[in-house]
């Protein structure tokens, strides 16, 4: 065959895909990028948060150059009942001055500047080409077509980074289909508001910016939640619960988002605001025990696709792009040694076993099942927090004593034997 | 045989990307940008005449730098090579001026076809093509929606209020592409990379002297005024019985 | 060289008649003439067209400049430009305004190229600042407007939408015809005009000339259901109008398409059936005088335009309309 052949195809040029494409174009490789969207970015959704030091490591001196929103100097983890809101903030000023912790990012706006990275460093970035299938010769993947007559292109390996529900990664029989239970659907708009407004809203200095968790109501109970991070001069608000749920009980996340938004604690912080974007997304939730196979002969799997998202922390983007570094380390060792079978690119599991990637997702693989197995945690004791603190703050002229037994009993309405084992498996879970 | 072929292309904001600044009422076009639509249907129409008959597609686009992204994508889709006429400001300048730019590097050229879109997605005046020719010296066609060739004799249809107008005209020729011309192609993925080996020649411009012939003002939305009468959740029956009483009222149906 | 020979306005006739667009650049050209205090005339191009000069000049045009020959018997650029050149010339006018139309469109920026001057395009509304025509045109695909002023330019040239103005009723009094001499060298005929063809739109009534349009969308779900359109539009003596999606989806021939990529019309009355409004046909319809919706999405952008709109099942709602219609006339 003399088809000019490539060392590498990246499939996706979201954080994942551009990662690998840059490091390897950078050692030499040559390199090319094949994109769905209109433009690298494009077609990639996320609630918005993106973590400086793992993004430095990947990119020496980005802040300089990337498109950012605002630092995120504050934290707030929050539980919606239908009519009360409680929870806990962190702010510290520490995050208010450099080196920030996070920030908030438009995610189309920052892949669309991160593909460029790629391409200074020698990758071709092909937007507008969607790769339908992969090539085979004897059984090894060897590139990948458009669908297009002359659409085919050949590699010594293929990147899958095409984003959560790859089918490409079932093509390439790294995993049969992805299970409702694996994945969460998650839907989000982008509402503009003047800086001023936000600033005034959230109660921030100048340019800062705060990030919301919350749950609860904001997910009509169901495992899941809303955020709402403040960008520049817009707000990014979503929610999302696992895709399983959402269809056994027949809940639209669209009707999810329009209830959480007219939430009377959430409606004041958008109200004014236009809906400028509206999107909606999958998110892998299978973790660490669901994980597909993440190589074969000539093909690798990272990001989204490998389903390399812990969502207990609200790591997706970063988690992708150590994956992409990783997997570029791996080929880059297989193309010193000119074989790109699956025993070679087994290094790139060994790297992600190593790394924070796969050690965080152990860590946290029991969280989930956990949390969806007790429906109760985010209904009845949200409600049951919600109630006590009622009766805590009301004054009716119930002496204390009283007011303290009456929360007393309360308390022990919820059956001793849930609240052992809610404590033991949350121990569990974390261990 | 072959044809020397030139396209004129205009490289403009994704005009599915305009956003209207509520606060200030000012459009926010989107820096994405793309070839305007007719623009498409000209480079088709030039592959197609190389294609049956053999010749060159070039590509030539007046702009600033962007203009390459354009002109790449042309490239991609089959033209051969590109001219770049450098000119930061060419948005600034009148259609008569864009004109005089595209007409002082053509008349350098040799041509026996010349293709445009009927006009752009962004200032929609149509005026370009017409007037490169009147300065060229040479006849054009606007909304050709077929082009027939017989040597150096062309036989075109136009799009008019009446119909299809059938005309005959001999090269040199300028030629502005109107819908149902034909379908653009999609540039193909090897076509883009081989694009990145075709040449594209940059010259600066000297910039004419524009005068003040047109002067604009800031773009402005227009209001509707709030919108009329609408009837929801109302049964077909009753809703229909309104409306047709409606346009008795306001004379639009014969009353009685 | 003073340039203020008059507002010239350019008719057009088809086949000897004079065609109704040319009443509405009347009126645009007696309102910039008034303004600026200048006489209003006109010129008429065509074969046969004496009749149609007199008719022009019954409209309150002080001169009507006719130019008669066979060889302007069908439209070219090229005919066209030469003959309005050499008028331009010697009348020197401070003002030219073109109706909008597809011959309009064609040959004034040839025109405006040949006269070293200034064209606003497509203009759809007219002042006078200080002796400049200030135009306000439509532009990114029709969402905002923008002005033009043109004072730069002599002459001051602009095409005007059709539909923009109001037909120019007549005056009472009769301008001057004067027939003028045509001067045609080769150079100005080398495009030959073989003739028409019509087989698309035989019979149908012409959209631009519409008084009423009733149009369908994607909402009537299958070609075949483009039969209520048609036997609305017969209740109301309308002509069918298409939107885009239809047309590229092969249901309906292209000549039907209102929109940015196809007709724009501004009849008294347009009816829109099951079509959500998006911009590029609105562009091509707003300038109706009443707009009805029928849609049965509540937030379909064209209820933001509709003098009267119906949000409901489309396949009720055009029947019982048609009910009511026949009802009405019994």
């Amino acid at each position: 065959m003399d088809e000019e052949r490539f060392d590498a195809i990246v499939v996706g040029a979201g954080p994942a895909g551009i990662t690998a494409a840059k490091d390897m174009a950078a050692a030499g490789l040559s390199v090319v990028v094949l994109e769905r969207g209109q433009y690298p970015g494009a077609k990639n959704v996320s609630g918005g948060i993106l973590y400086r030091h793992p993004t430095e490591e990947m990119c020496p001196g980005f802040e300089a150059e990337a498109p950012l929103e605002r630092p995120i100097i504050e934290q707030r983890y929050l539980v919606l009942t239908e009519d009360a809101l409680l929870g806990g903030v962190y702010r510290s000023m520490r995050f208010a001055e450099p080196p920030y912790n996070a920030y908030s990012v438009l995610r189309a706006e920052f892949d669309r500047w991160y593909a460029t990275k790629a391409e200074e460093a020698g990758a071709e970035v092909y937007p507008e080409f969607t790769v339908t299938d992969l090539l085979w010769e004897d059984g090894r993947v060897v590139g990948v077509t458009t669908g297009d007559p002359d659409g085919e292109l050949y590699a010594h390996c293929v990147v899958l980074a095409d984003g959560a529900n790859s089918l490409l990664a079932q093509r390439a029989g790294l995993h049969r289909e992805w299970e409702p239970i694996e994945q969460a659907l998650v839907a989000k708009e982008l509402i503009a508001l003047p800086a001023a407004t936000i600033e005034d809203r959230f109660q921030l200095p100048a340019s800062m910016g705060a990030a919301y968790e919350i749950f609860g109501e904001s997910t009509w109970g169901l495992l899941g939640y809303g955020f709402i991070y403040t960008n520049k001069e817009s707000i990014s608000i979503g929610t999302g619960a696992l895709l399983h749920d959402l269809i056994e009980s027949g809940i639209n996340v669209n009707d999810m988002l329009d209830r959480f938004k007219q939430h009377p604690a959430i409606a004041p912080l958008i109200a004014g605001g236009e809906t400028i974007e509206y999107s909606a997304h999958l998110i892998p939730e299978g973790g660490y025990d669901r994980l597909p196979k993440l190589y074969a002969d000539g093909v690798v799997v990272v990001g989204d696709a490998a389903g390399l998202v812990n969502p207990v922390n609200r790591e997706g983007a970063n988690l992708a792009m150590l994956s992409g570094r990783l997997a570029a380390r791996a080929i880059i060792e297989a193309k010193e040694r000119n074989d790109f079978s699956a025993a070679q690119l087994a290094r790139y599991r060994e790297l992600l076993e190593e790394s924070v990637v796969l050690k965080d997702l152990r860590k946290i693989r029991r969280v989930t099942p956990f949390a969806h197995a007790r429906p109760h945690l985010l209904r009845e004791y949200p409600q049951l927090a919600s109630d006590i603190a009622r009766e805590y703050l009301t004054v009716d002229g119930l002496p204390k004593k009283e007011k303290l037994a009456k929360i007393g009993r309360m308390l022990r309405s919820v059956p001793k034997r849930q609240l052992a084992s809610d404590v033991l498996g949350a121990l569990r879970a974390v261990s | 045989m072959g044809y020397s072929i030139i396209v004129l292309v205009k490289q403009v904001p994704d005009m599915n990307a305009v956003r209207i600044d509520r606060a200030t009422g000012q459009p926010v076009l989107s820096d994405q940008r793309v070839i305007s639509s007719f623009d498409e249907y000209a480079i088709e129409e030039a592959l197609r005449i190389k294609e049956a008959h053999g010749g060159e597609v070039v590509v030539v686009s007046a702009g600033p730098p962007s203009v390459k992204d354009a002109i790449q994508r042309a490239l991609g889709m089959g033209a051969d090579r590109g001219v770049l006429l450098a000119c930061d400001q060419i948005n600034d300048f009148d259609t008569l001026a864009v004109a005089e730019i595209l007409a002082n590097h053509l008349r350098g050229m040799t041509y026996d076809i010349i293709l445009c879109g009927q006009n752009s997605d962004d200032y929609a005046t149509g005026h370009v093509g017409p007037q490169v020719a009147e300065l060229l010296g040479i006849p054009h066609i606007s909304s050709v929606t077929k082009v027939e060739l017989d040597g150096q004799q062309l036989t075109v249809h136009r799009d008019t209020e009446e119909g299809k107008q059938v005309v005959e005209v001999g090269t040199p020729v300028l030629l502005m592409a109107m819908t149902g011309l034909n379908e653009p192609r999609y540039p193909s993925l090897k076509g883009i990379m081989a694009a990145k080996k075709k040449p594209i020649e940059q010259v600066s411009v000297t910039v004419p002297e524009a005068g003040a012939r047109l002067r604009w003002g800031e773009p402005f939305v227009l209001e509707r005024g709030s919108a009329g009468r609408i009837l929801q959740d109302v049964p077909a029956a009753e809703a229909a019985k309104e409306l047709v009483a409606w346009l008795r009222e306001q004379k639009l149906i014969p009353t009685g | 060289m003073a340039a203020d020979g008059g507002v010239l306005i350019v008719g057009e006739a088809t086949e000897g008649a004079l065609r109704p667009v040319s009443l509405e650049i009347v009126s645009a050209g007696r309102q910039v003439a008034d303004s600026l205090g200048q006489p209003l005339v006109a010129a008429l191009l065509g074969s046969g067209i004496e009749s149609a000069a007199r008719e022009l000049a019954r409209f309150g045009v002080e001169r009507v400049l006719v130019v008669d020959d066979p060889r302007l018997a069908a439209y070219t650029a090229g005919a066209t430009t030469a003959v309005l050149a050499s008028i331009a010339r010697q009348l020197e006018p401070s003002v030219i305004l073109i109706p909008g139309t597809t011959a309009g469109r064609d040959f004034a920026p040839r025109l405006a190229a040949r006269l070293r001057t200034g064209l606003a395009a497509d203009c759809v509304e007219l002042a006078v600042e200080d002796g400049a025509v200030v135009a306000v045109r439509p532009i990114l695909g029709g969402r905002v407007q923008t002005a033009v002023n043109l004072g730069g330019s002599r002459p001051q040239m602009a095409t005007i939408r059709p539909g923009s103005f109001e037909k120019a009723t007549a005056s009472g009094s009769e301008g001057t015809v004067e027939p003028i001499p045509v001067d045609l060298s080769d150079d100005d005929l080398r495009v030959l005009v073989k003739g028409l063809v019509t087989e698309e739109s035989n019979g149908a009534t012409r959209l631009d000339q519409a008084p009423v349009i009733v149009a369908g969308g994607r909402g009537l779900k299958e070609p075949e259901n483009f039969q209520l359109i048609e036997e609305l539009a017969a209740e109301l003596g309308a002509a069918v109008g298409a939107s885009r999606a239809v047309v590229d989806a092969g249901w309906r021939p292209h000549h039907e398409q209102v929109g940015q990529t196809g007709q724009t019309v501004s009849p008294r009355l347009y009816i829109a059936v099951g079509i959500s409004g998006a911009v590029q046909h609105l562009v091509g319809m707003q300038g109706s005088d009443y707009i009805v919706a029928i849609n049965r999405d509540p937030d379909a952008p064209i209820f933001k335009i509709a003098s009267f709109g119906i949000v409901g099942d489309l396949f009720e709602v055009v029947p019982a309309v048609i009910a009511e219609l026949r009802a009405a006339k019994a």
